[in-house]
């Protein structure tokens, strides 16, 4: 599998993790996650050393997982503490364990060998702090998850296979720069719109009417985080010398890039808002909307990695000036699973 | 900002991409993979491709030897060029400078 390893990434929103078992492979590795009573997720492989069978399909005994073929018993820290019919416990009874930590609302897991520092997971405030509402969403993709980097780190796409929705002529036609930051491993790619056009996703939920200030600043944090800071504002309208920007609208868009599969994704998406928090209208109408764009961008790229899998040995692509911020994700990408 | 920020400016229209290194030194290129090639080279900078914009050549013999210059914080702005002085690149010799 060519995944960056000992890396942390997104397994779930916080709240698909309670009393149930939840299943989700996570760049090849297939993971239980539950809760305990006491409130901590836990991240056991999902394949009793028995007989392989996932222990996903079994049951809870209070903390403990119980496997559903054979009745291995397993304690959230992985060791087996009970097998059928006999009292004695092979040593070698243990379920990998995988570290987690819930941060920002989100269920991180790291996968890899080595130090599972928890400093190392990137940051999301928006997503769990005051002042901010929050909708949210996950689709599986059926595209390896190299394509969703590509796509979001790229927003001239939005000119054209969203319009009508986020995109606008002028997407794709103002300046940008891109800039790596090679020690942090960070790709900012930034666009600042001047005086264009309100695409009906800002219209409707800020209830601008006129023309408006656009920027888009990403920050994508390889291999699982990619923020994009939205502000929107009418036309002309700065931020006060002091950095106060209260008069501005912010949407911090968040996905959550997780590979489960080399051809299989979970696209995480998320959007927080700071304005508008006392309308469920606008929570509705930005969530519809959000799904919306998310399936058109779904239904792309699973046909490209239908194209992918079907197409000639040393296939060629194209790059050009769009695609610098993405190349600069693919490098970095390659590095960390070059290095893992 | 870090020692490690590299930049590349576009605009949309504009055929060209412009490579900012953090030591300073600047490249126009003609696409994304050149760019990053010629930034990923740093402290080997490849001379060069922005002379032919100014219709003198740059090139200087022996590597690192930089193209143009830029102190820090100052304008790429491709208008700024003809007045940029030459390098304060760390490799800099003074015989690669245009006059
Ligand atoms: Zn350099």
């Amino acid at each position: 599998m060519v995944f960056p390893r000992n890396q942390w990434y997104v397994a779930a929103y916080g709240e698909e993790v309670g009393d149930g078992l939840l299943a989700r492979t996570i760049c090849g590795e297939p993971i239980v996650f539950y809760r305990t009573r006491s409130g901590d997720a836990v991240a056991l492989a999902d394949r009793c050393v028995h007989r392989r069978f996932p222990l996903s399909e079994g049951h809870r005994d209070g903390d403990r997982l119980v496997c559903g073929y054979h009745g291995f018993t397993y304690e959230p820290d992985g060791s087996c503490v009970a097998v059928p019919a006999q009292k004695r416990i092979p040593r070698t009874a243990r379920v990998p364990v995988y570290p987690v930590v819930e941060q920002d609302s989100l269920v991180w897991v790291w996968i890899g060998d080595g130090d599972a520092d928890p400093t190392a997971i990137p940051r999301a405030p928006w997503l769990a702090a005051d002042g901010w509402v929050v909708v949210r969403g996950m689709e599986p993709l059926e595209a390896r998850y190299e394509l969703l980097v590509d796509n979001l780190m790229d927003l001239s796409h939005e000119t054209y296979l969203h319009g009508g929705y986020i995109g606008t002529p002028e997407v794709a036609e103002t300046p940008i720069t891109t800039s790596v930051d090679e020690e942090a491993g960070v790709v900012r790619v930034s666009r600042r719109m001047k005086d264009v056009e309100c695409p009906p996703f800002y219209a409707n939920s800020t209830g601008i009417k006129g023309r408006i200030d656009r920027w888009q600043d990403i920050e994508y944090q390889p291999p699982c985080l990619y923020l994009l800071h939205s502000r929107i504002a009418p036309a002309g309208l700065e931020p006060a010398p002091d950095g106060d920007d209260s008069a501005a609208f912010h949407a911090e868009i968040v996905y959550g890039i997780t590979p489960s599969t080399e051809t299989t994704t979970f696209d995480f998406w998320m959007v927080a808002r700071d304005f508008a928090l006392d309308d469920p209208e606008v929570t509705t109408y930005l969530a519809e909307s959000n799904r919306t764009v998310v399936m058109q961008d779904v239904v792309a790229l699973n046909l490209l990695e239908k194209v992918i899998a079907t197409e000639p040995e040393g296939y060629q692509e194209l790059s050009i000036n769009i695609d610098t911020g993405g190349l600069a994700a693919r490098r970095l990408l390659q590095r960390m699973t070059d290095g893992s | 900002m870090s020692d490690a920020l590299l930049r590349v400016v576009w605009s949309p229209g504009s055929d060209h991409l412009t490579g900012v290194c953090h030591c300073g030194a600047e490249y126009r290129a003609d696409g994304p993979i050149e760019v990053w090639q010629w930034l990923l080279a740093h402290p080997d900078h490849e001379a060069g491709i922005e002379a032919a914009d100014h219709g003198a050549s740059t090139e200087a013999p022996g590597h690192g030897a930089s193209v143009e210059t830029v102190g820090h914080g100052a304008s790429i702005e491709a208008s700024d060029r003809e007045a940029s002085v030459e390098t304060l690149g760390h490799e800099a010799s003074p015989e690669a400078s245009i006059d």
